[in-house]
């Protein structure tokens, strides 16, 4: 065992006992293990006294057992007694007893005291070097830290070149998918517009065709057969600009024109136009226009009348005795814009309660019975209603079923300052027959028919030369400019088909202006009916527009209008 | 008789190292590792995350502050310190409970011997050489794990020699004579199994060599003159028996005789802590 309890020596103790009472006659350590206490000489025995001279053999001989006292002291160690032997009498006996305490009371003090400076200085140097360590592990903590920073820094800038790249390389894709999306978009328009042309063509010669059998002999069961057909194409028209219509709302391609026109002229034409048509029962047209709708207003007229005719229409489709009634009211009215409410009443089947919102739907009808009893397309309604939208109204039905229905439209238009009667432009142009056409003012002219399309060649050969025009056909836009600019003075106008091969009328039409035939009207005969096109056949120098499937009528009046009255083309 | 590494691998098969521990083992061995690492592993396991920071907290660190995340934990003590503990932790789940108490061995003291001299270990690599005494701990706390793989594997054999141990006997040499090996071999091959540095594994195989080879102040030296230490406070590995020292070692001791009884009258304290830190 290498640690020891107890470290405390009687040779220490002696020591130091030597040192603080050095008048001390003598001290010394017996092992005889002598009880504690103060002893007088009663006690003292002869062997006592030989063990003392024992172990101090310095003690005089003199010393006698008369005035000797022998203070016996326990050691800790429980084997050693200090025992010191003095003179003194009895009254000096209990002081000497107290020093001799106090005495041991001070060594072991001073003994606990140095052993705990002792103790304490080990512990501080033991401590240091355990601030040392910690300070070291401080250090690499640091160390660890700063290592730690370095790498979260690396990592961050690798993070962030990622993520440019990553944002770099998506913008580059979303750039990707919206140019194919706007390919993708140009192309339908492209599609529905060839679609288009291409189902006009043919319907040009259909309606055209029909239209002449109407008028040569036929019996009773041909009329019939040629009403039919009539009929039927225009249906499949109505069906295909109900569809541009609609693809052109859906991408956004439908803008209004802001021209200044009369709610209430219209709204008189549109049941003037419709009155023919109520052929199915006795069923009695009012227009009903409040007092204070103002003579004028801006907004685009075309449309306003395009979703009356076909709320009116329909009442007209689904009414079979009673009334229809068409209102024109003011809604709202702000200091610049006013909300027209037009309202068309019916006393027709009505709607169930359960129809009235889904009509509005796509290709919904109140339910597919109606498509077979009553046809349409179903996109009549939603047509409307995205109108309505964009004139930042709507249009929504009332019904009482069986009973009839109430379908009401509001559009906010511009309030306008003009109040006189005098037709705009606008007007003139949307609707130019009524006025002017008279059979009377027929002009003798010969025409320039540019056509490619042999069945079409024939057809306004025979229409127009049936109306009592010279017709001439150019195949084709070159063969056109050829003809016309070889004997510009015999042709009274030029009736222009666009889409033709070697030169397209488009072409044609710029040359022949280029020439400075600035005179010669030149009309656009053609099934390319959007509205961009219209304005590309202004842009290149066309006085007009006669959309293919030909209507007689119409295609006459606009003829006539220019051959009457023509102004001149500024290049 | 098997083998000091078949033994290990029998007793593989039935007890392992917590992965997360490997884990955080691996982490101490590789250089480039970060303190995130080290977080973000110890996160993994709830329960480890919880008793880590009961540690942290109890009165054997006795830090100023409270640690509540592993992140505090990790700035205040270091990754070696954690990893000790999580070793420590996952240690004593593996020394287990006593089942057999009619037998002179027992997991428990076993456990606390082993938690003792981890302790005494780093106060003497710290307070007498004044050298970082996580190393020492781990090499303390791993150095008899050998027995638990003798106790396990062949229970009856070893109980018997336990049996045997008396105060003068070399528990090594009984080993010796019933294995054919013994608790350093077994004890410097499982750590190695355990991805332990490798340092650790070879202070564990030199743990009782008592030549004159073993520096005082080397992890061998420090772990024999703390298993001395705390045999004399009475954590010893078997009842009634002695921790024996090399000659050389005893000089160094005796030759710093008032630096140890410092050490020794500081002791009794923490080894408390420890106690009432693993019941």
């Amino acid at each position: 065992m290498l640690f020891k309890k107890n470290t405390v020596t009687p040779e220490e103790i002696l020591s130091f006992f030597h040192h603080k009472l050095p008048t001390t006659n003598s001290i010394f350590i017996s092992k005889q293990g002598y009880p504690e206490g103060n002893y007088n000489q009663t006690v003292f025995s002869e062997a006592i006294l030989n063990e003392i001279r024992k172990l101090l053999p310095n003690i005089p001989p003199s010393i006698t057992l008369g005035e000797q006292y022998l203070f016996c002291r326990k050691l800790p160690n429980e084997i050693d007694t200090l025992c010191i032997i003095s003179v003194a009498d009895n009254s000096k006996q209990q002081e000497l007893s107290f020093v001799i305490d106090l005495t041991l009371e001070l060594f072991f003090k001073t003994r606990t005291l140095a052993s705990k400076g002792k103790k304490q200085a080990i512990q501080k140097k033991q401590f240091k070097r355990t601030v040392h360590v910690l300070e070291q592990k401080h250090q690499e903590m640091l160390e660890e830290v700063e290592r730690n920073n370095r790498l979260i820094r690396e990592q961050q800038e690798s993070y962030q070149a990622t993520l440019e790249a990553e944002i770099k390389s998506q913008t580059k894709e979303i750039l990707r998918a919206k140019q194919e999306a706007e390919d993708a978009n140009r192309a339908k328009s492209q599609f529905l517009a060839s679609m288009s042309h291409e189902i006009r063509t043919p319907m040009n010669a259909v309606m055209g065709f029909a239209d002449l059998l109407l008028s040569s002999d036929l019996d009773d069961e041909q009329l019939k057969s040629t009403q039919i057909i009539i009929k039927s194409g225009n249906a499949l028209l109505s069906i295909i600009n109900d569809i541009l219509d609609f693809s052109k709302i859906e991408a956004g391609q439908l803008t209004l024109e802001k021209v200044a026109f009369s709610p209430s002229t219209i709204a008189n034409d549109v049941c003037e136009l419709i009155q023919p048509k109520l052929k199915n029962g006795p069923v009695e047209l009012r227009v009903n226009v409040a007092e204070n709708i103002p003579h004028y207003t801006i907004g685009d007229p075309g449309r306003y009348r395009q979703v009356i005719t076909n709320l009116l229409g329909n009442a007209v489709k689904f009414t079979s005795k009673g009334y229809i009634e068409l209102s024109l009211s003011i809604k709202e009215e702000t200091e610049g814009t006013i909300t027209l409410l037009t309202s068309i009443k019916d006393t027709g089947i009505g709607l169930k309660e359960s129809s009235l919102e889904s009509i509005f739907e796509m290709f919904q009808q109140a339910d597919s019975s109606t498509t077979r009893k009553y046809g349409g397309t179903g996109l009549g309604l939603s047509i409307c209603r995205r109108i309505a939208g964009l004139m930042n109204g709507t249009v929504w039905a009332e019904s009482v079923y069986a009973e009839g229905a109430t379908f009401s439209f509001t559009a906010q238009m511009t309030k306008s300052t003009r109040t006189s009667d005098s037709p705009t432009k606008a007007e003139r142009q949307l609707q130019p027959s009524k006025k002017i056409s008279s059979k009377n003012n027929m002009v003798k002219a010969k025409l320039l028919i540019a056509e490619d399309h042999p069945v079409n060649q024939k057809l306004a050969t025979v229409i127009f030369t049936k109306k009592g025009y010279d017709v001439t056909i150019a195949e084709n836009g070159a063969k056109a400019v050829e003809l016309f600019t070889s004997s510009p003075d015999e042709f009274g106008a030029i009736l222009m088909d666009i889409q033709m091969p070697v030169m397209d009328g488009h072409e044609a039409t710029e040359k022949i202006r280029a020439a400075g035939f600035t005179g010669i009207p030149i009309i656009a005969m053609t099934a390319n009916v959007m509205d961009e096109d219209k304005a590309r056949c202004n842009e290149v120098g066309m006085n007009d527009f006669i959309a293919k499937p030909i209507q007689k009528q119409l295609a006459f009046e606009t003829l006539e209008k220019w051959l009457i009255n023509p102004v001149g083309f500024e290049v | 008789m098997a083998t000091a590494e078949e033994l290990v691998e029998e007793f593989s098969e039935v007890t392992t190292f917590p992965h997360i521990v490997a884990q955080l083992t691996d982490l101490i061995n590789d250089s480039s590792s970060t303190m995130k690492q080290f977080e973000d592993i110890i996160q993994m396991d709830p329960i480890l995350v919880i008793r880590v920071l009961k540690l942290v907290n109890s009165s054997a660190f006795s830090l100023m502050q409270k640690v509540d995340s592993i992140a505090r934990a990790i700035a205040f003590l270091g990754m070696r310190n954690l990893h000790n503990l999580a070793v420590t932790d996952s240690l004593h789940g593996m020394f287990g409970e006593d089942t057999d108490p009619a037998t002179s061995f027992s997991r428990k003291q076993l456990w606390l011997h082993s938690a003792a001299t981890a302790l005494t270990s780093k106060t003497v690599a710290e307070r007498i050489f004044g050298k970082k005494g996580d190393e020492a701990y781990l090499c303390a706390i791993l150095h008899d794990i050998g027995i638990i793989v003798e106790a396990q594997v062949y229970p009856n054999e070893f109980f018997h020699i336990c049996e045997q141990c008396k105060e003068d006997t070399e528990f090594t040499e009984l080993e010796q004579k019933a294995f054919q090996t013994n608790h350093s071999e077994i004890g410097y091959h499982i750590t190695k199994h355990w991805n332990m540095p490798d340092e650790v594994s070879e202070t564990i195989l030199a743990h009782h060599n008592y030549t004159d080879e073993i520096e005082p102040s080397s992890l061998a030296g420090i772990m024999q003159i703390s298993e001395y230490l705390v045999a004399q406070l009475g954590y010893t590995m078997l009842p009634n028996t002695n921790a024996h020292i090399s000659p050389y070692l005893t000089d160094h001791i005796e030759s710093n005789l008032d630096e140890y009884e410092v050490l020794l009258e500081d002791l009794p304290e923490a080894l408390e802590a420890i106690q009432q830190m693993h019941p």
